[in-house]
């Protein structure tokens, strides 16, 4: 971890990591425009750098795109990122109370807090936990596949029907390509093109930029009102610390806990955190009149979901959200894969990644310290020269993975794919993971197969993978059951009334 | 929370998803029966096409009911509204489209077609106007020479 850091504090990673701090501060801040988006137009101009400079950098757009979703959030009460949604309910309202400066000034050190306590979490938690998923074999991993992908169906919003369909189309759009096992051509339908499959990184800005660029210029493309620009300096005092301290250990647990289960994510974890320091509030009714309390319980929770997120992501290569299923992407792209043996093979990336964590929620709080009132401004851009930017990016990106033009057709096609699933209101998350995970489910089941020479038994076994399945089946009958019973109750009890 | 979409929208993703899992079966009886491995290539695209078929049946079974039941006064989201919106998003397609057609099919080189792109999605979403033309003009071509120089001279990728 030591070396790590080391390697992690020279001129080069730290370069990578600023400019990825920053991008993702002011792409946060961009209502509209995510951290997905950015690390996913990033990915192609990773392909050069080394490994660790390119994890570095994609972590500090993370930490940034999530912590600057919190400016627009206060000052317009339009949340730059969705894990932004709850500070709108205090951070707009305190703002509106003249109390700009220190909504802001909460919710930038509430992020930072949940930050690091959520890197403890990962620092101490994931050596372990990859030791002890070293015991794994292939039962396991598909048990664990099918639970993360489960959980992400039935989680993601909407029905769970529409989750289950968005989860299972994108594993089939995963399937064309040379079939490694046997070495042949599987669904290619003749298409030398679909020899490789459809890249994954033209999946991504496809389904990610393209598609929110149709549905944005769809809506209408006028930018946003003009932010009022806090003027004075952010007020915090150490005396504060003491006062919200409790709120921020607590909603840092919180969320980094619900960071760990996969497709709940930060909005989520900044919920659940609100409701429960509304809950043990003295004073619950301040909540949502412009409460200092429900900015820091809601910043922090969201950032903190992000170390909790990266806990399995290293440890065990299952992705927490879609960000996390593009930065496993980024790993197999450099030729690693995520998982316990990341510690064992590539020890730099696999501290690295923590070390950068740590190191880019410092960079974080500094830079949006000192730069919130010009980072307001940035969000002024017309959304014209916006898109048109992003699109030039897009298609170049896309080119430059094979240098062919199929990848960017491919692009263009899981865009209009990825607009038809929205117009549908088929979430796109357990698509898009769908499509990241098919592949190691399929290896790993027929892999379990071979091995137990086609024994489906051999499962009974492996208390594990018997655990994994049960929780994918529990969360898969649990809505139906519980409506059952509900239903039933109901009818019972209309069923005595007169 | 989301409105739910108006059922012909789900009766239409329904024949689509069909569509995808019919794909998936035909594709999977093209390939040999396992030969060395209990499973085989043929099992995952069979086992995912078989649950789209579920889900596409009960989407449609859904929207049917939903369509027979409806009351007077249950208000759907209007059917025709996102087309008559995506008048402008599609003209973005198009335009993206035109864009990689002119440099995949027609040779033509990123810096020469990459303005006049920049400049066409500016107006589409901006409005036209001189201001626009202008700003966007001189934005697209430092933006496409700045890109190719970039990409040329330090990831030694040659853009068209």
């Amino acid at each position: 971890m030591i070396d790590a850091f080391l390697a992690l504090l020279t001129l080069e990673p730290m370069i990578y990591l600023a400019v990825g701090v920053a991008l993702g501060i002011v792409i946060g801040a961009i209502p509209g425009l995510t951290a997905t988006m950015l690390i996913a137009l990033t990915l192609p101009l990773t392909f050069h750098m080394n490994s660790v400079n390119a994890v570095t950098l994609l972590i500090g757009q993370y930490v940034g795109g999530i912590s600057g979703g919190l400016i627009m959030a206060i000052l317009l009460r339009m949340p730059g990122t969705p894990a932004s949604i709850v500070t709108t309910f205090d951070g707009y309202p305190m703002s509106q109370k003249g109390l700009t400066e220190r909504a802001l000034a909460l919710g930038i050190v509430a992020s930072f807090a949940g930050g690091l306590v959520s890197w403890a979490f990962l620092a101490g938690m994931s050596p372990a936990l990859a030791r002890f998923a070293l015991q794994f074999g292939p039962w396991e991993y598909f048990g664990l596949v099918m639970m993360a992908l489960t959980m992400l169906a039935v989680l993601a919003q909407g029905t769970m029907l529409r989750g289950l369909l968005a989860a299972v189309l994108g594993m089939a759009f995963a399937l064309p390509g040379i079939d490694a096992s046997i070495g042949q051509q599987r669904l290619t339908f003749g298409y030398s093109e679909l020899l490789g499959g459809f890249g994954l990184l033209p999946v991504l800005i496809g389904a990610f930029a393209i598609s929110q660029i149709l549905r944005d210029a769809s809506a209408g493309a006028e930018g946003p009102a003009k932010a009022p620009r806090p003027a004075g300096r952010l007020p915090f005092h150490l005396s504060d610390l003491r006062r919200f301290g409790p709120n921020m250990l607590r909603s840092s647990v919180i969320g980094t806990w619900i960071g760990l289960l996969p497709g709940i994510g930060g909005n989520i974890a900044a919920l659940v955190s609100y409701s429960t320091a509304r809950q043990l509030s003295a004073t619950p009714e301040k909540f949502g009149t412009g409460y200092d309390h429900g900015v820091v319980a809601g910043e922090t929770a969201n950032n903190a979901s992000i170390g909790g997120a990266l806990i399995p992501l290293i440890t065990m290569g299952i992705p927490g959200s879609v960000t996390e299923a593009i930065l496993i992407g980024a790993l197999i792209i450099h030729n690693l894969q995520p998982g316990p043996l990341l510690f064992q093979n590539a020890p730099e990336v696999a501290y690295g990644i923590i070390a950068a964590y740590l190191v880019a929620n410092v960079l974080m709080i500094f830079m949006m310290w000192g730069a919130v009132r010009w980072i307001a401004r940035v969000t002024e851009i017309p959304r014209a020269a916006l898109f048109s930017t992003i699109l030039v990016f897009c298609v170049v990106g896309s080119f430059a993975i094979n240098n062919n033009w199929f990848d960017v057709y491919v692009m263009i096609a899981f865009g209009v794919i990825g607009l038809t699933l929205e117009w549908a209101r088929i979430p796109l998350a357990p698509f898009v993971i769908g499509f990241v995970l098919s592949p190691i489910a399929e290896r790993e089941l027929r892999s379990a197969f071979m091995r137990s020479d086609g024994d489906v038994t051999e499962i009974l076994d492996r208390p594990w993978a018997l655990a994994f399945i049960a929780v994918a089946l529990f969360t898969l009958l649990a809505p139906s059951v519980t409506a059952l019973l509900r239903s039933r109750r109901k009818g019972r009890s209309t069923g005595g009334a007169p | 929370m989301q409105r739910p979409a108006h059922p012909a929208t789900d009766l239409i993703v329904a024949a689509l998803v069909l569509a995808v899992a019919v794909a998936l079966f035909v594709g999977a009886a093209r390939l040999p029966p396992p030969r060395w491995e209990p499973l085989g290539s043929a099992a995952v695209p069979r086992a995912l096409g078989t649950l789209l078929a579920l889900f596409a049946v009960l989407l449609a079974a859904g929207a049917l009911r939903a369509l027979i039941l409806a009351r007077d006064d249950v208000a759907w989201p209007a059917f025709t509204a996102p087309a008559a919106r995506m008048l402008r998003g599609s003209a973005v397609l198009v335009a993206v489209i035109a864009f990689v057609v002119a440099m995949d099919r027609f040779r033509l080189p990123f810096v020469a077609v990459g303005p006049v792109f920049v400049v066409a999605i500016s107006v589409l979403l901006g409005g036209l106007s001189l201001r626009v033309a202008g700003f966007s003009a001189l934005w697209g071509v430092v933006l496409c020479f700045g890109l190719h120089a970039v990409f040329t001279r330090f990831f030694y990728i040659n853009l068209p």
